[in-house]
């Protein structure tokens, strides 16, 4: 975020950053927290508007008045149109896939309208990113990458929503502050050599041989479990969905990535060593475990086990 | 940010519509402005569309440098200045159309647009008809659309789109328009005076002269003089005669004003007074016609001897005011010496005919109205004949040629001829020239002159009965006076079309009725102004112009006010009946105060829970507070008054310290 202005300027943007609480999606744009300003081409436009009011009163030119009145009172239907253009619009949802540090997160932002009229050329901003600008019909996805530097939850800056529709005399905006943030794994780096072992004390907690993949128990749904395996039947009755939860067994024995046994790295290296690990044995399908100071994760295998160790060395500290 | 969207870059579909739009703005001055101009602006343009086409670059500075130095130079050599109506709007018309060759960024975009909407005003200048309304509501439809598409982005049906909006933008904008149109106040111009040359040359009327053949050469256009409505009774054919300028000095066969008039006489008035209400179309002269004989001039114009009301300035802009008449009047009862001679000389030779005749007829004539029988006499039974084409008459003695050898001729022919026999036989006369007649439109409730209408006729002067108009038209042709000039004239075919009145043509039928149309705008539209704006005020009962701004004033205090309060009542919170929830909702305004705001459908706890997240000062109080809350007010069985007075005052002592 940009530094805190100083003077009118910012004694405004932090009124209106006060009055911007951070909430998690569904975000309605409030007419309450709509704010209208000119812009220089209505400055431009009240201008022409004077001279020509001017001009008419001179040459006592009834038709002069009548454009003169017709185009003044356009320019105010028009700041309501702006204003219109705006409210009753909700951000639904943002979408944020995981990334590695370093890269874009691209971000899908869903809105959605509560009349009927389709909303134009709206701008989005995001922080210092470029403003995109997009139009809303009943169901709108707007893609927007947002550039990351460091691992961790990287909280969703303060976005300006913004509408110049239909004349542009009016910039009509608002602020969203959405309780989402994006999760920014270590970028895997490294060239220590792959445990391929289980560690010392690891456990191999299978009692099942074989690929086979055995029920073992209900869990509640999380995100990132496979549809297939909700049990419906059990669902039902629930106020959320249950998982049926397999366990895996792999022929090949788990190998164990331990925080410890990289003591010769610094805290940021550990870390990208590990998620590469974390990412080659995925990819490559193996079963493996992560041991951090204060946790362990597995040993287990598949995309949701790959994402709860990317997210733990994101958020270690 | 408001740097970036101005500076953003336009598309090559952009300025295909910039141009395009210049190109109908620019459209209905062709008429209007040097056939040079418009061709400059049109090559302009097509050099712009080639440009975009083939997504040429555009010219260099110095190019467009020159380019705008040799309108400026042409616009100069052309007219002599580079400001005033004409060459103001040339070289607007010519800079709007070199702009187009700069179009790169949002802000080029919104000068174009400021420009079209001042070159749409302009068109204004030239014309106020109703074609220049259509044009009008074309013009600012195109821009506003213009202004949407911009503002829009790429798509299928984008210029569709645009249009739309446009005229919802302008139908949502009419009744503001309208209301400002009515009750913006109005200030008298000009305010900095109007241009020289306004481009109005050619404008027919009566002249300050009658020579020969002028009155005629104006009967034969159709055009429209002057509209008018009666107040009340219309008066008959015989009493619709429209006093005009008043000539005393014949010379060199030329009736005329050679020294400035003898002071007016005063008018008395012998019938009920006429309001009239006329719509005066722009003739460049000073007369303010009016039905003989006029009473009482505007505030500020003046009267001429004759009689005649004469504004301040020539009239170039369609006008309207309303007279007040009598049909029956005594007018000039007094004649000074200086205005008897002036009224009385004549050429010192020429036409001996006509002289004798009249010393014929004084000699044996024992009073005023004795000798002007005679003249009536004369025309009545020689047989003259009323023509729009009568036969040339020699420079010399054209008098004696007229009244003994042609014998055929128009108006003017006549009322010099008589006013020349009135004077040599010794009774002061004088030419009147104005209109005669009047038709009623076919739509609408009012009165038409036209030029056709066109009359001249003389006034001789009787003791104690003071001017008495005399017409010897009268004489020859009655049905001129009684009907129309159509139905005195034999060779109907010169008049113009619309001035033979054929009731059966149906063009004739139309043309009528797209006068009516015309007076309506002209009346109800075109002259609304500062005078009809007071008068409107006063019917509202707001008085004069200042009570009607105060009142205005007053009205959009009210309203706003009215509005906020509107407002303020829709928005006020909900007062709770119960101690306990006043007590939390306070809490929570506290919290509030600090961007804690509860989201919708958040719980107590979970507020709680997330404020000790943000401020972990607020441990344990909040949460104990929300926990405490919860049980008042869903505990079964429900707590008693003592904890719930606990509680309320455990709420009330809630604050929330400047820290974390």
């Amino acid at each position: 975020m940009a530094a805190p202005r100083r003077g009118i300027g910012g004694f405004v943007a932090r009124q209106i950053d006060r009055r911007t609480p951070r909430t998690p999606p569904p975000l309605a744009v409030s007419p309450r927290r709509l704010y209208i300003l000119p812009t220089a081409a209505c400055g431009l436009f009240a201008l022409l508007l004077l001279v020509m009011t001017l001009g008419a009163t001179n040459y006592g030119n009834n038709l002069a008045f009548v454009l003169t009145f017709w185009l003044g009172a356009v320019g105010l239907v028009s700041m309501h149109r702006a204003h219109r253009n705006l409210s009753g619009l909700t951000l639904d949802e943002i979408q944020a896939a995981p990334v590695f540090a370093g890269d874009t997160a691209r971000l899908n932002l869903v809105f959605t309208r509560r009349a009927r009229r389709d909303r134009r050329r709206l701008g989005i901003t995001l922080g210092s990113t470029a403003t995109r600008f997009f139009d809303v019909g009943p169901h709108t996805t707007v893609e927007i990458d947002l550039p990351t530097t460091r691992r961790g939850r990287l909280a969703l800056p303060t976005m300006r929503l913004e509408s110049r529709y239909p004349l542009g005399l009016f910039r009509c905006w608002t602020q969203l502050a959405p309780d989402v943030s994006v999760m920014v794994h270590p970028r895997p780096h490294g060239d220590s050599a792959t445990p391929t072992g289980p560690a010392d004390g690891a456990v191999e907690s299978s009692p099942h041989g074989g690929n086979e993949t055995e029920f073992a128990g209900l869990r509640a749904y999380r995100d990132g479990d496979p549809a297939r395996d909700i049990d419906w039947k059990h669902s039902a009755r629930r106020p959320h969905l249950l998982v049926r939860e397999r366990a895996r067994s792999g022929g090949a024995p788990s190998a164990c990535f331990d925080y410890g046994a990289l003591d010769h790295l610094a805290l940021e290296a550990r870390l990208s060593q590990l998620a590469l690990w974390i990412v080659e044995a995925d990819a490559a399908g193996r079963r493996y475990e992560l041991v951090l100071p204060e946790a362990r994760y597995g040993p287990d295998q598949g995309p949701r086990h790959r994402r709860v160790c990317l997210d733990a060395l994101a958020v270690f500290s | 940010m408001s740097r970036h969207v101005s500076a953003m870059r336009l598309g090559t579909r952009e300025r295909g519509v910039l141009v395009g739009l210049v190109a109908l703005i620019m459209a209905p001055h062709v008429m209007h402005l040097p056939w040079w101009v418009s061709a400059l602006v049109a090559a302009l343009l097509i050099w712009q569309g080639i440009a975009l086409a083939r997504r040429h670059r555009p010219p260099p500075l110095i190019v467009r440098a020159l380019l705008t130095a040799a309108c400026f130079a042409g616009v100069f050599a052309a007219f002599g200045r580079v400001n005033g109506q004409d060459a103001g709007v040339s070289l607007l018309v010519l800079m709007l159309g070199l702009k187009l060759s700069e179009l790169t960024r949002a802000r080029d975009a919104y000068v174009v647009l400021t420009l079209c909407c001042f070159v749409l005003a302009t068109q204004f200048l030239f014309s106020q008809s109703m074609a220049m309304a259509a044009s009008l509501v074309i013009g600012v439809w195109a821009v506003i659309a213009a202004f949407v598409y911009l503002h829009t982005l790429p798509g299928a049906h984008r210029s569709g789109h645009a249009l739309r909006e446009s005229a919802a933008l302008l139908g949502l904008a009419v009744p503001i328009a309208v209301a400002l149109f009515l009750l913006f106040p109005r200030l008298p111009g000009p305010l900095w005076g109007l241009p020289a040359n306004d481009g109005r040359t050619g404008l027919t009327g009566l002249s300050d002269r009658m020579s020969p053949g002028a009155i005629e050469r104006l009967a034969r256009s159709g055009a429209v003089a002057f509209r008018a409505r009666f107040d009340g009774p219309v008066p008959s054919p015989d009493q619709r005669y429209w006093r005009g300028p008043v000539f005393w000095d014949l010379a060199g066969g030329t009736w005329q004003n050679r020294a400035a008039p003898p002071p007016p006489g005063d008018v008395e008035a012998l019938s009920a007074p006429l309001r009239i209400d006329i719509t005066l179309e722009p003739n460049g002269k000073r007369w303010l016609l009016a039905l003989d004989a006029p009473l009482k001039a505007r505030p500020g114009d003046g009267r001429t001897t004759g009689g005649t009301l004469v504004a301040e300035a020539p009239i170039k802009e369609r006008i309207r005011y309303v007279e007040r008449s009598a049909t029956s009047y005594r007018l000039g009862l007094d004649l000074s010496p200086a205005t008897r001679r002036r009224a009385l000389a004549l050429p010192t030779h020429g036409n001996p005919r006509a002289r004798a005749l009249a010393q014929r007829w004084a000699a044996a004539a024992d009073s005023t109205p004795a000798i002007v029988n005679q003249a009536r006499a004369l025309f009545r039974h020689e047989p003259f004949r009323y023509t729009l084409s009568p036969p040339r008459t020699p420079r010399e003695d054209s008098i004696d040629a007229f009244l003994f050898r042609t014998r055929a001729g128009f108006c003017e022919h006549y009322a010099g001829a008589f006013t020349f026999l009135m004077r040599a036989a010794g009774v002061p006369a004088r030419v009147v020239t104005g209109f005669l007649g009047a038709r009623k439109a076919d739509y609408g409730d009012y009165w038409i002159v036209r030029n056709a209408d066109a009359h001249a006729w003389s006034e001789v002067w009787i003791a104690g009965r003071g001017w008495v108009r005399v017409d010897p038209t009268a004489a020859v042709a009655p049905a001129r006076i009684d009907d129309s000039i159509a139905a005195a004239v034999a060779d109907r075919g010169d008049l113009a079309f619309m001035a033979r009145g054929d009731d059966r043509d149906p063009w004739f039928q139309a043309r009528m009725a797209w006068d009516g149309i015309n007076a309506a705008w002209n009346q109800w539209f075109l002259a609304y102004g500062p005078a009809l704006q007071e008068k409107l005020f006063s019917r509202l009962g707001l008085g004069g112009f200042g009570p009607a701004l105060a009142v205005l004033t007053g009205l959009i205090v009210a309203a706003l006010g009215l509005i906020s309060l509107l407002l303020a009542w829709r928005m006020r919170p909900t007062r709770s009946p119960d101690g306990v929830v006043r007590a939390w909702l306070r809490v929570e305004r506290r919290l509030a105060r600090r961007g804690l705001i509860r989201i919708t459908g958040e719980t107590p706890g979970a507020l709680a829970a997330r404020a000790v997240r943000r401020r972990p000062s607020l441990a344990p109080e909040l949460p104990e507070l929300a926990a405490q809350y919860t049980q008042m007010r869903y505990a079964y069985p429900a707590p008693g008054p003592a904890a719930r007075r606990a509680f309320m005052r455990r709420a009330a002592r809630f604050r929330i310290g400047r820290g974390r």
